[in-house]
């Protein structure tokens, strides 16, 4: 399937720097990766491992002094790195769109829902009436009711729950061909975090585009994509399916991720940690950036950094040990006829 | 930590809550006053009775607004309960004078959310630790640094870092601060206000680990508040389930989590994402979003969104019930009467 599809768009060793007054923090160190049209790619890990500003290098809303230093985008088969922000603009909505995890400081409290969410249509040629008109289906089409009522209120207004389905309007109002979701469940509750992951898979299906799913919750990931990077320190790790993500974890941190999990059958049972702290971007360990918290770290993990090696189709990994991490259990079946 | 056979017989009452409201008035407007409009009130905690046995660890549930923290803070006396008891020992604390309170406060100690904003940045960690063993003289002046190293060792922290300040750590080792600032008094009686939510998935499982050996080590009685139940099943005994201001279900945790009895307990275990890509199919879903807290629905208060509910769920609010041992629902309909308790 991944073979013959067409790729939507394209991360070609990308490293986004922020250089500060005596040293440089490397938020994101040659980072490649593929989205291919109509899929879900997730992008987990935790704080500051360089996921969100990745995101923020390919929708070139980087905050200052951050700058794309190496690398490309390539969009559509356009390349965007180093697009004007004029031209930029012509792209967000309409290739490319967003929505943030918070959604009350992505939108403006001073505005009506109706405004801005005509706005999205402002250059277009319709009429007044015609964009409010779409503003009404746009509301609709993500689940508000009373959708004419509730456009003339304010965000202050609405709940939680409520604004993210506004945003997510608001995204998807120009047809974008990908959907870029930085956590976009993870300030609301579990029944709403539900709502809203159910609204973005059916519109996802209606409009036929791609989703990059940024998170830091593997049970979001689980549910929602099909190809998933495991990002740590600014690098991908770990790269393949959902499912072989699951069944048969290759990177050590991947596997210490998954296994740190509280599991049911095992309560009240000490979790198993990893011990240690995520390293500081400006002073990165020499080596492989997790060798100070690595079960299986060899003296050349200390040394040299690992490339990113192809060890199934479709499934790379970052690491030295790969003899070691092949015994590595995940914490589903592998699913008959789909070995790793 | 968590034995999963917990024997309740055997245990005494540390906290016993009884009927407890903590109510908010809502702010009004001149034109309220002018109208004689009623004082109307934010709900926050409505008749919620609850027992905490000694030595166990009681998690409490329920999503934003459920009124889980203003419950945690009232039982501490950190808020005035607007009616209601609270026994700790058999003492009613509810209404006593923040002088009367004073030395009982060494009982009850809090861990916070967000450990930074909870640390003062401008004091070191041993000046944050020293602070209470001082102002309560619970140990005597010269042996208090050692006593502070001896804190910070119990946490895990290296006792070379007394001297720095919250700022120079990470979120892992604030929180490892606040856990040991918490301790520093040999409280009986220790509330967990989601203590794992800020911070990473690495290193959640660390400070969960160190909470599982502290409550064994010293037998302590946690109130562990969070809205992660993977979390929560597995480091307590009992769960009470809380749904705008009350107290829905009751039971040991794996009983409630195995065959929850009401409606909303059921919808909570199967709202949150698995951890199996392979098991996308929702055999449920819940529609709608928790109503205001001023404007409460009669009747059952989950009965809008409720799959189940029913005439009488719309006119009377169902009263929490036992339904068998150590299992209590307010529900007129529960799921499965009695089973697997």
């Amino acid at each position: 399937m991944i073979g013959v599809a067409e790729r939507i768009l394209e991360v070609k060793d990308l490293k986004t720097y922020f250089p500060g007054r005596d040293e440089l923090v490397k938020a994101v160190d040659g980072v490649s990766f593929e989205v291919y049209k109509g899929e879900t790619f997730g992008l987990v890990g935790e704080s500051g491992c360089g996921k969100s500003q990745t995101c923020r290098s390919i929708l070139g809303l980087l905050k200052k002094p951050g700058r794309v230093v190496d690398g490309q985008i390539i969009l559509d088969g356009q390349d965007i790195t180093h697009l004007k922000e004029k031209e930029l603009r012509k792209l967000r909505g309409k290739k490319m769109s967003v929505i943030f995890q918070e959604p009350m400081t992505s939108l403006s409290p001073v505005l009506k829902i109706k405004k801005q969410l005509m706005e999205v249509f402002d250059d277009t040629p319709m009429t007044r009436a015609e964009k409010q008109q779409r503003a009404v289906e746009l509301l609709r089409m993500v689940g508000i009711p009373s959708p004419e009522l509730r456009m003339e209120e304010y965000t202050f207004q609405f709940s939680g729950g409520m604004r993210q389905r506004a945003m997510i309007a608001m995204a998807l109002g120009a047809r974008p061909k990908l959907l870029i979701a930085d956590e976009p469940t993870t300030a609301l509750d579990v029944t709403i975090q539900d709502q809203i992951m159910k609204l973005i898979n059916s519109l996802k299906q209606e409009l036929d585009m791609s989703i990059i799913l940024v998170t830091h919750d593997l049970g979001v990931i689980a549910q929602m994509c099909d190809r998933v990077a495991v990002m740590y320190s600014g690098l991908i790790m770990e790269m393949c399916d959902v499912v072989t993500l699951f069944a048969s974890p290759r990177h050590p941190y991947t596997y210490a991720l998954m296994s740190s999990l509280p599991d049911p059958a095992n309560k009240g049972a000490r979790l198993n940690a990893i011990q240690g702290s995520p390293p500081n971007l400006a002073h990165l360990p020499e080596g492989c950036p997790f060798w100070p918290r690595c079960t299986e770290c060899a003296d050349i993990c200390k040394r040299e950094r690992p490339e990113m090696r192809e060890i199934a189709p479709g499934h790379s990994v970052r690491c030295h040990c790969l003899d070691k991490t092949a015994a590595y259990r995940g914490i589903i079946e592998a699913p008959q006829g789909k070995e790793a | 930590m968590a034995d999963i056979q917990f024997d309740y017989t055997s245990r005494s009452k540390l906290v016993e809550v009884k009927d407890l409201c903590k109510w908010f008035p809502v702010k009004r407007t001149i034109a309220d006053s002018l109208l004689r409009r009623e004082v109307r009130y934010v709900k926050a905690v409505d008749h919620v009775s609850l027992d905490i046995y000694q030595g166990e660890c009681l998690g409490l549930v329920g999503e934003s607004g459920c009124g889980k923290s203003t419950l945690a803070r009232t039982i501490i006396r950190l808020y005035e309960p607007t009616s209601g008891e609270i026994l700790l020992e058999g003492t009613d604390i509810a209404h006593m004078s923040a002088r009367e309170l004073r030395p009982l406060r060494p009982h009850m100690q809090m861990i916070f959310q967000d450990p930074y904003s909870s640390l003062n940045p401008r004091m070191s960690v041993r000046a944050i630790i020293s602070e209470l063993l001082l102002y309560h003289h619970v140990v005597p002046k010269d042996q208090v640094d050692q006593r502070v190293e001896e804190l910070m060792g119990m946490c895990g922290l290296s006792a070379d870092y007394a001297g720095r300040y919250p700022g120079e750590f990470s979120g892992g080792q604030q929180q490892r601060v606040g856990i040991a600032r918490a301790l520093a008094l040999n409280p009986k009686f220790i509330i967990a206000d989601e203590p794992v939510s800020a911070l990473d998935v690495s290193i959640q499982a660390q400070i969960i680990n160190l909470l599982g050996d502290l409550q064994q080590k010293l037998g302590l009685t946690i109130l562990f508040i969070s809205h992660d139940l993977r979390v929560v099943r597995h480091i307590t005994h009992r769960v009470a389930v809380m749904y705008l201001g009350h107290v829905m279900e009751l039971g040991p945790t794996e009983t409630l989590f195995d065959g929850p009895c009401h409606p909303y307990t059921q919808v909570l275990t199967k709202a949150a994402p698995e951890m199996n890509p392979l098991k996308r199919t929702r055999e449920y879903a819940i529609e709608g979003e928790t109503p205001s807290p001023i404007h409460m629905p009669p009747g059952c208060r989950f009965h809008p969104r409720c799959p189940y509910c029913t005439d009488q769920c719309k006119a009377e609010m169902p009263e929490l019930r036992q339904i068998a041992p150590s299992r209590f629902v307010a529900c007129h309909h529960p799921l499965q009467k009695g089973a697997g308790v």
